[in-house]
């Protein structure tokens, strides 16, 4: 024991810098791994180096303008795409149903049990309350207030939040809500027992709310579950969407809202 | 605290923030041959007193290594190599000690040294210091030659832009 204490008191040093280093080194991997997990999978980081990163951090400011204009480019085509999935009409043709304004997202969570995120578009770029919001990946949230230049919605993991989803090709819809922490996982609710699920199905937007158009990926259904006696199914959806890394995000304005909703409300009188 | 020792730390905050805001910015080999980087914050390592404590240089290492790094976003890369350079730093002093030892009140600059003592001493330290730090920034042998290549590239330039610092202002400490 004496012995022993007396030999690492000898080599202090070199146990502090064994020590330090090892701190040093897990830093550099952990860190690694975690922008692994929130920046998508470019799992072979180990392989492609940091110097990449540096190249691409330098890039970045000119990437901004080039950006900006491919988010309008994108939303132009997403709105086209949007009015053009709906059920061809045998009557006269509608020009848009459709709107889709680009924005960036300046704040964002994904920690606490109710998220919250704010974006660049308010009141004068036609942004309001109650539009669905969605990224590239899928529905991301719905504006629930606007400034004039800003809005900001509730995130999709937030324990209000529900969208209103379908397991493509099969017809089958349901609620998506957020019940776990995980901001990977949500939960499809309503989804009757007798429905023929499979792990990898696709889940996508109903488009039965007026938020979001129809057809949207959401995700797929990674595990789902019957409890003793309960008439539905448990699923857990894995979204597609990476909520922690989103940046470019597109409002959704629906022209037939208030139509809709007259008549949801004459209905109900 | 001793006159020397805020000399030491108004040193370092103004080297970070050089190394930090502007020299990591400088792409001296442009968008295609992105090999070359100037790291001039390892004469913060070099300048320390002789006699510093090797723990004590093993936590200012560490802590110079973190500082830079949060202006890199590489968390623990600089970290790792400035850690392993403290450590080595007095291995290379004592291969370097002139017959009798060091005396006690010298600091190692080409002041006390001279120039050509100085620049083994430095380049020794630089060398390795930059050889560690892209042996940990690719994180692969893989691409050996690529290592060898941006340590040889940058240890030109960072090894010039040290020898320029020092002829120019000359240290005392």
């Amino acid at each position: 024991m004496q012995n022993l204490l007396q030999f690492l008191f000898r080599n202090g040093v070199v146990f502090l810098f064994l020590l330090l280093e090892g701190i040093c080194l897990y830093l550099v991997v952990q860190t690694n791994d975690r922008q692994n997990e929130i920046y998508h999978n470019s799992a072979n980081l180990f392989t492609t180096t940091l110097s990449k990163q540096v190249e691409s951090f330098e890039t970045y400011w000119k990437l901004r303008s080039t950006n900006d204009s491919l988010l309008a480019e994108n939303a132009m085509l997403r709105q086209r795409l949007y009015n053009q999935i709906k059920p061809a009409p045998l009557r006269e043709k509608r020009d848009t149903t459709f709107t889709v304004i680009p924005a960036n997202v300046i704040k964002n969570s994904i920690l606490s049990r109710n998220n919250y995120i704010t974006i660049d578009a308010g009141k004068q770029h036609g942004v309001e309350k109650g539009m669905g919001v969605i990224s590239d990946d899928g529905p991301i949230g719905v504006v629930v207030g606007t400034t004039q230049r800003y809005a900001k919605l509730m995130s999709i993991l937030h324990s209000n939040a529900m969208i209103s989803a379908a397991i493509k090709g099969k017809g089958y819809f349901g609620s998506l809500v957020w019940r776990s922490a995980n901001p990977t996982r949500m939960q499809l609710e309503a989804i009757p027992k007798h429905a023929n699920l499979a792990v990898g199905d696709t889940i996508v937007t109903s488009g039965y709310s007026h938020l979001f158009p129809p057809d949207i990926l959401i995700g797929v259904v990674e595990d789902f579950r019957l409890e003793g006696g309960d008439n539905f199914f448990n699923v857990t959806v894995h979204l597609k969407v990476d909520m922690s890394a989103v940046q470019h995000v597109y409002v959704v304005r629906n022209h037939d809202v208030a139509e809709q909703t007259s008549l949801a409300t004459d209905a109900e009188e | 605290m001793s006159a020397l020792t805020s000399r030491h730390i108004i040193r370092f905050a103004v080297v970070i923030l050089l190394q930090g805001l502007i020299l990591r910015r400088i792409a001296l080999g442009g968008m295609h041959f992105n090999y070359i980087s100037i790291l001039f914050y390892p004469i913060l390592l070099a300048l320390l007193p002789i006699k510093t404590p090797r723990a004590a240089l093993l936590l200012i290492g560490l802590g110079l290594g973190l500082t830079i790094d949060v202006f890199y976003d590489s968390l623990g890369v600089h970290a790792s190599a400035c850690v392993f350079t403290a450590f080595i730093r007095p291995w290379i002093l004592q291969i370097l000690e002139p017959r009798g030892g060091y005396p006690v009140n010298v600091n190692p600059t080409i002041r006390d040294f001279g120039a050509a003592w100085f620049m083994q001493y430095m380049g020794t330290l630089l060398a390795l210091h930059l050889l560690f730090y892209f042996s940990v920034e690719v994180f692969t042998f893989v691409y050996i030659g690529q290592i060898l290549l941006k340590t040889v590239t940058s240890f030109i330039v960072s090894f010039m832009a040290i020898l320029i610092f020092m002829f120019l202002f000359n240290p005392r400490h």
